[in-house]
């Protein structure tokens, strides 16, 4: 052996390199399917291949030998739902047979950066394999996710979202495409079997003409795979994905509505259609001129942002209940709006008129329940993650059916406590206490409530939920009178008052004792430490209302001024 | 997409094998390589499935009515390697070929008979195709087949994956196996096994000896039988007769290929064929070589990784400065014997290769899959480090600044909405709440259990959300494990087979327990009678997915009688209720 000094000597001029000439390289596609198993991207891949090899055949006019394209798999754990990565390499088909390589060596399997297209039938999927994509080459998404073992854990927090999937991809392929398709709304919109989304998918890859092979060798191709009837099948579902492409459907999903980015006299024109869409004729015709006065109005008081969101609110209240109860709202919004100041872009009336309007409508809940559940059952339209999320949260007590049932007026202030009482007895029977929405009979009773629009003002709960607010008004005043700051860190605290029947109860209580503290903490005369202490009872109050009794603590801790300055702030 | 239930080749891929001469093959390399078995009239093919060969026992069983039946050829499903290997036997004594199959981890269960084998040696071309998964893709340990090879002496061919050059080193490692007569080692990696690709066909041979022609004479060569003294003489034969003669085979047919650097022959790069794509692709990555196989220095690449030819690598290496190595894994068997084979000759050349070398600065990285990602990096720093590059290095500089900003914008965009995406049991498995149940009882009794979970589909119940396997020993092992642990613990444990398990490796276990037990039962030695605390489950689906038997009943038949020697333990199906069920009525468990 030599020394490295000697070994440093020894190199000689000659033996310096230069760098290869690639200038008369043929272009190289290559393709990545990430999918989950059992979702057939294993075929994708396979049709992809043959068809590469008819078009070459055809483009020279006979078949070849030597393999100038290679599909490889990593099929892993692939069992029902494992996740499997298929790819694909090959040299352009369209290049003539004197300009083809001698040999084409080439890994197996693609590395970050190399391919042209990524397929994914499944986000997570595609988020696993995206590396693999060059920025500037396509991608083909299913906007699906299935649920992975770290999910299914009861304790399980969401560590990221659908939607944040989607705007990551997007995010990353900036420079290229990025072709997104609902596959669960295709195979539900044109009855087709589930299994041939994957032949959806190649027949967009030949509209869009992402690869370099014709439509009939796609279909020659995937004659290979199958056969007979299946064929048939499959021949419907490529068909089906090149109309897709071409009539633009895969743009709806980003086209879906923002509500920020509309224009005033577009949510002008909003709110009142949201207002009178179902009205009768008459009614509609009626309402019409006092509603376009309301919104100029709207208009020319608040500013423009402000009065987006004020329109959005009045028009649905409108809905809701009639144009008294929207008026009512604006009453609200105009007596905070009086006391705003500009200072933070009438943050406060922002965040009031934002809050209020959902919570004035908020109780009608269940009714959306159910009508959610009617919706699925029988018809299947409904979006299954929304309805899982109300139904949990929205399950009604005893005590909430009892309230929404319309009590005359001469009795309604001693109502509450009879009905509490009541209420109780019942419970120390052993009765059950909840009803659930998702039954025929819950969802008639609820169903024929929530026609009666006309008696809905009667009931106890929206009396009480009327007073209610009222509170949250003067409590806000009260407290604008010694610190501006902290009522518009209390308005924006309303948004956590949500939910129905315990949950509402507990907020409720949660809110009493916010309120209380903060008269508390703002005596000791620091208005930080008072905003401090609702954005902590904020992030410490749980989305179903728990946690009251740890804001005794706090007010102390903050009191005694050991307390933590939260990290996330009310923009 | 369904084509045919029950069948994963159509009839088209199942018919290519029957093509003859200067026609066209399309398929997956293990079509490839029946194909040129076929082409080499082979008279016997056996195996256990394991990915990533799994394809190849599939094929077999598919193919056997249009194919293998009108060659005549004997094909088994065996339950275990061990009795696959056995049918190399039948290559010792005549000339019949034929082939036997398993994955990786399967080379351990079939070493004993595979060293037996390789001792008397072989008549008839024998090939061992093992699914190589060093990535660990789908397997429990990260191993190399080459250890069997070089202790054994039964030469091992790594195919460089090109679809054409592994049909076609498919058909010399019959005839390698015929000159060195030794079985040879065959490896398909996960990448190679599952490649797709195309090649040229030749007519297939109808054996001699065939079950459609059975041969009549059978005269066996006793000194073949390795028993002393002719083992010592078969030791001696190997080293000095069989090893010349199969390093003669390789160099006459140019097994390994070297690629002349077009710029500098002072530098070369040894690698071996399972990672010859990545090499070049990550050369051809820092602009250093071409998709044709331009290099600007030379490489060889090994197909044929034991053994090695020395005059071969003495050509490669005689003036070179600079020798690179990259082999997938430890241990580094290719790197040593370079190094050795170049000291030996007393060449002055400068070997790099791990980076775990204590004598040298290493590039390759120790033990991790040699993906073109890792490739590289590694490959970078060798040529900014050890070669003078004339404008190649801001070219290499470019494209690692590339890569990293790829790697940049992947971090900043995508690692925060990634949930990994563990392995787990199927929706609906009903292995499932045989799992549930037992952290049920473990949660009423309060108590935990060692649960010793053997090899197949219930090995994920030591992921999430179960988390409950305490042991994984190797096929059919678990309840072996716990009557050692029974007696040196005082714990209640709960051993799990499956079905497949049961066949391959279980029955052995259960034997073993019996042999063992009625000296306790009936001496009053260790446990009482009915005290025992071992609880054996074994999931049963009346159906084998993996030996492809159909017809178990029989078995069956066999195990109830062991399973009524076996008194405390208790067959379960895989159903909740049954489940909790035997619980409630054989809870035989100590506490």
């Amino acid at each position: 052996m030599i020394t490295d000094a000697e070994f440093k000597e020894e190199i000689s001029e000659q033996d310096v390199i230069a760098p290869l000439d690639f200038s008369n390289e043929p272009q190289v596609y290559r393709v990545a399917v990430g999918a989950v198993g059992g979702q057939g991207g294993g075929a994708i891949s396979e049709i992809i291949y043959h068809a590469v090899r008819f078009e070459r055949s055809k483009n020279i006019g006979k078949e070849i030998s030597y393999s100038y394209e290679k599909r490889s798999m990593t099929p892993g754990l692939a069992q029902r739902s494992g996740s499997t990565l298929t790819s694909l390499a090959f040299v352009d088909p369209l290049i003539a047979e004197d300009k083809l390589p001698q040999n084409f060596i080439l890994s197996e399997m693609p590395h970050i950066g190399s391919c042209n297209v990524v397929v994914a039938q499944e986000m997570n999927e595609l988020m696993k394999y995206i590396h693999l994509c060059n920025p500037r080459g396509w991608i083909l998404a299913n906007e699906m996710r299935t649920i992975t073992p770290p999910e299914k854990s009861p304790s399980h927090i969401p560590l990221t979202t659908l939607d944040n999937q989607i705007q990551a991809a997007k995010n990353y392929i900036e420079q290229g495409v990025y072709i997104g398709i609902d596959g669960n709304k295709i195979i539900k919109d044109n009855n087709i079997d589930p299994r041939s989304l994957n032949v959806v998918m190649l027949g967009i890859f030949s509209a869009a003409n992402i690869l370099p092979i014709s439509r009939e060798s796609y279909l020659k191709a995937i004659n290979i795979r199958f056969k007979g009837k299946i064929f048939e099948m499959n021949k419907a579902a490529f068909e089906l994905g090149e109309t897709y492409f071409l009539e633009g459907k895969h743009k709806e999903r980003d086209e879906k509505f923002n509500w920020f980015d509309l224009s005033l006299v577009e949510i002008r024109y909003r709110a009142i259609n949201n207002a009178i869409k179902y009205r009768r004729k008459r009614a509609k015709r009626k309402l019409l001129p006092k509603l376009e006065q309301d919104m100029d109005e709207i208009i020319r008081i608040y500013p423009e942002h402000l009065a987006k969101i004020i329109m959005e609110g009045y028009g649905q209240l409108i809905d809701f209940q009639d144009r008294k109860h929207g008026k009512w709202f604006l009453n609200l919004v105009a007596q905070i709006f009086e006391i705003d100041s500009n200072e933070f872009n009438y943050r406060k009336t922002k965040e009031f008129a934002q809050n209020m309007a959902v919570r004035i409508m908020q109780w009608n809940g269940p009714f959306r329940v159910a009508e959610h559940a009617y919706h699925d059952r029988f018809e299947g339209k409904v979006d299954p993650d929304q309805l899982f999320v109300m139904e949990k949260k929205l399950q009604p007590t005893l005590e909430e059916i009892v309230g929404m049932i319309p009590v005359p007026n001469f009795i309604y202030k001693r109502t509450p406590k009879r009905m509490y009482n009541w209420y109780q007895r019942h419970l120390h029977k052993g009765k059950s206490t909840n009803i659930r929405t998702t039954s025929i009979f819950g969802f008639l009773f609820f169903w024929f409530l929530s026609k009666m629009k006309a008696i809905r003002k009667s009931t106890v709960r929206y009396r009480r939920e009327k007073q209610f607010i009222e509170k949250i008004m003067s409590d806000i005043l009260k407290i604008h009178n010694k610190s501006a700051m902290v009522a518009e860190e209390l308005a924006w605290y309303i948004g956590k008052i949500r939910g129905y029947s315990y949950v509402r109860i507990n907020h409720i209580l949660a809110y009493n004792e916010v309120v209380n503290g903060i008269e508390l903490l703002l005596e000791e005369g620091d208005d930080n430490v008072a905003v401090n202490f609702i954005k902590n009872c904020y992030n410490t109050i749980s989305n179903s209302g728990e946690g009251v009794e740890i804001i005794d603590d706090l007010v102390q801790d903050h009191l005694r001024g050991q307390f933590i300055v939260p990290l996330t702030f009310s923009n | 997409m369904v084509t045919n239930m029950g069948r994963n080749y159509t009839d088209e891929y199942i018919e290519s094998l029957l093509l003859e001469d200067g026609e066209t093959i399309t398929g997956d390399m293990g079509i490839f390589f029946l194909k040129a078995s076929l082409e080499q009239g082979i008279s016997y093919a056996a195996g256990y499935p394991g990915a990533p060969t799994s394809n190849i026992m599939d094929l077999l069983s598919d193919s056997q009515e249009k194919v293998l039946s009108k060659y005549g050829i004997y094909f088994e499903p065996s339950t275990n390697e061990a009795a696959a290997a056995t049918k190399l036997y039948l290559s010792i004594n005549d000339q019949i070929r034929g082939f036997v199959n398993w994955k990786v981890v399967g080379t351990n269960v079939a070493s004993d008979i595979l060293a037996h084998v390789a001792s008397s040696g072989v008549k008839g071309g024998a090939v061992v195709l093992v699914g190589e998964d060093e990535e660990c893709i789908s397997t429990t340990v990260k191993m190399k087949s080459q250890i069997y090879g070089e202790g054994f002496f039964l030469p091992v061919i790594d195919p460089i994956g090109d679809p054409e050059s592994i049909k076609e080193l498919s058909s010399l490692s019959y005839e390698l196996s015929e000159a060195c007569n030794s079985p040879v080692i065959f490896l398909f990696r996960t990448l190679t096994g599952n490649m797709w690709g195309t090649a040229s066909t030749k007519k297939n041979i109808t054996p001699e000896i065939s079950v459609n022609n059975k041969a009549d004479d059978f005269t066996p060569d006793l000194t073949r039988v390795p028993l002393p003294p002719d083992t010592i003489k078969h030791a001696e034969e190997k080293y000095q007769e069989r090893l010349p003669r199969a390093i003669e085979f390789i160099r006459k047919n140019k097994m390994n290929r070297e690629f002349k650097g077009v710029q500098s022959s002072s530098y070369g790069i040894i690698t071996h064929g399972g990672v010859f794509n990545q090499v070049f692709t990550s050369l051809h990555e820092l602009g250093l070589a071409s998709l044709e196989g331009n290099s600007v220095i030379d490489i060889l690449a090994l197909n044929v990784t034991f053994p090695l030819d020395p005059q071969e690598i003495y050509e490669f290496a005689k003036n070179k400065q600079t020798i690179l190595v990259i082999e997938q894994g430890m241990p580094n068997f290719i790197e040593r014997e370079v190094k050795s084979l170049v000291y030996d000759a007393e060449l002055p050349v400068r070997i790099y290769g791990k980076s775990s070398s204590h004598f040298s600065r290493g590039y390759i990285p120790e033990t991790d899959a040699l993906t073109t990602d890792v490739l590289i990096q590694s490959i970078a720093r060798f040529f900014q480090e050890n070669i003078p590059l004339n404008g190649s290095r801001t070219i290499i500089e470019k494209c690692l600044e590339k890569i990293d900003n790829y790697k940049e914008l992947i971090n900043k965009e995508i690692v925060d909405h990634f949930i990994p995406r563990s392995p787990s049991f199927c929706t609906g498995c009903p292995e499932r709440p045989v799992f549930s149940a037992i952290k049920k009882v473990e949660e009423e009794r309060n108590e935990r259990f060692v649960r010793l979970i053997d090899i197949g589909c219930y090995t994920m119940a030591k992921l999430p959300p179960f988390q409950m396997s305490d042991s994984c020993t190797g096929m059919g092992s678990s309840l072996d494990v716990s009557m050692g642990m029974t007696n040196l613990y005082n714990k209640n444990i709960i051993a799990v087979f499956g079905d497949g398990t049961l066949f391959h490796g279980g029955f052995r276990s259960i034997d073993n327990i019996i042999h063992n037990n009625i000296d306790r039962l009936y001496e009053n030695q260790g446990v009482e009678k009915g005290k025992a605390n071992v609880l054996l489950f074994i999931l049963l689906n009346y159906h084998t997915a993996m030996t492809v038997i159909k017809k178990i009943r029989l078995h069956f038949l066999i195990l109830s009688t062991w399973i009524r020697m076996l008194e405390r333990t208790c067959v379960v199906k895989p159903y909740l209720e049954l489940t909790l069920k035997v619980y409630s009525n054989h809870m035989v468990l100590n506490g």
